[in-house]
């Protein structure tokens, strides 16, 4: 096999990890592994949030280098597990090199839970967060389904694209629906409701990502990865702040 | 009562963004557990001790080392259980009192509320981060 296709079998799995949300080092651990396992001499990664750079020296002194562009990242823990298990059986030489491109490719199109069972999830989530803080039961229902009915808009509305529009619109749906389950007396605390119902949307994994990869010592990410949440946090509740702030206008609460 | 009544809203909050961070089916309740303990542990601090930087920093160092434990034994990166255990301790609350003064315009209030926020933030990761660095220091 030609050895830019053995580099891109590295690429691959990094770029799989970088893009199902797990850390930089694992991302640069995983690229430099499976690079000296498939035969280069020395292999070196810079992995950012947006960017992966890849160089490697082979026995010969020949020098091959790649880069790939990231754009989006979601959180999608089992898809980094896979592609750690793929690379530890392919390191430990149970799989070969075309072995080991099948499997990644096929992960890339498979589903772990379906639409519905996801939205239960956040419901699930945003519910139980409820009763975290200490609010009544009945607050966490209402949690419960303000938390489906946003991830349900926010999904058929195709705002996933975007981060923070996806932050900023899904901070006024629940601002929204949970004034309104106020308003019809079926909930009784605003605050928490809100706080619960929010919570699948807020940035938390960004956040300590980004302190975690700063402590690390990759800087850039942890800077890039801090941007990012910050960003996203503030479009929540720019969000939510626009919605509560004209229900001020209106008397307030 | 109340210790058990918070360990079981812990595990179904964690199985719910569990769920939400697609873990794997196999592992939903040993993350779950994990936020389970880390969220008793940050509760009885928190009503004892009534100090929310301490309590979010034991309960993030338990979760932690329930994580790694659980990583170590089912060969699993740990992450899977790490990532869902900690999210009951994130500060949303902080970040939502924070959003709502600077709403009111009680600007030196958000400020303070907004430092405290990236206070607890910063010590989840940091117990995130000092217990990777041990587990890996001693088993490596």
């Amino acid at each position: 096999m030609a050895k830019r296709e053995l580099l891109e079998v590295a690429m691959q799995a990094g770029e799989i990890i970088l893009k199902s949300g797990g850390e930089t080092y694992r991302v640069e651990e995983t690229i430099n592994k499976i690079g000296k396992a498939v035969g280069f001499h020395d292999i070196d990664s810079f992995v950012t949030p947006t960017g992966i750079i890849v160089t490697a020296h082979d026995a010969t002194d020949n020098l091959y280098t790649m880069s790939k562009r990231i754009h989006n990242r979601t959180v999608n823990l089992e898809r980094v597990a896979q592609v750690n298990e793929i690379s530890r059986q392919f390191v430990a030489g149970k799989i070969n090199v075309a072995e080991g491109q099948t499997q990644l490719q096929a992960l890339e199109n498979s589903p772990t839970y379906s639409y519905h069972l996801k939205l239960l999830g956040a419901g699930l989530a945003g519910g139980s967060s409820v009763l975290l803080f200490r609010g009544i039961l009945s607050d966490a229902f209402v949690a419960f389904f303000i938390t489906i009915m946003q991830q349900w808009l926010l999904h058929r509305g195709k705002f996933t694209d975007s981060p923070f529009l996806f932050s900023g619109i899904g901070g006024v749906i629940t601002a929204l629906l949970a004034l309104l389950s106020v308003y019809a007396g079926v909930g009784s605390s605003l605050d928490l409701i809100i706080i619960g119902s929010i919570m699948p949307l807020v940035p938390g994994i960004a956040i300590t990502n980004a302190v975690r990869d700063s402590l690390a010592g990759d800087l850039i990410s942890g800077i890039a990865r801090g941007a990012e949440a910050i960003l996203i946090a503030t479009s929540i509740a720019a969000g939510i702040g626009i919605i509560l702030r004209l229900s001020l206008l209106r008397g307030g609460f | 009562m109340a210790i058990l009544l918070n360990g079981i809203y812990g595990f179904f909050a964690t199985i719910g963004f569990g769920i939400v961070f697609n873990v794997p089916r196999k592992d939903l309740t040993a993350g779950g557990f994990c936020g389970a303990i880390g969220w008793i542990a940050y509760y009885m601090i928190f009503t004892y001790l009534a100090s929310d930087i301490l309590a979010t920093f034991s309960g993030a160092v338990l979760v932690s080392v329930l994580g790694e434990l659980m990583a170590r034994r089912l060969k699993k990166p740990a992450t899977l259980y790490i990532i869902p255990g900690i999210i009951p301790l994130v500060p949303g609350a902080h970040s939502y009192q924070t959003l709502l003064a600077a709403i009111y315009e009680n600007f030196s209030q958000a400020a303070a509320l907004g430092f405290k926020t990236c206070l607890l933030a910063l010590s989840i990761a940091s117990a995130i981060f000092i217990v990777s660095a041990l587990n890996r220091r001693i088993f490596k």
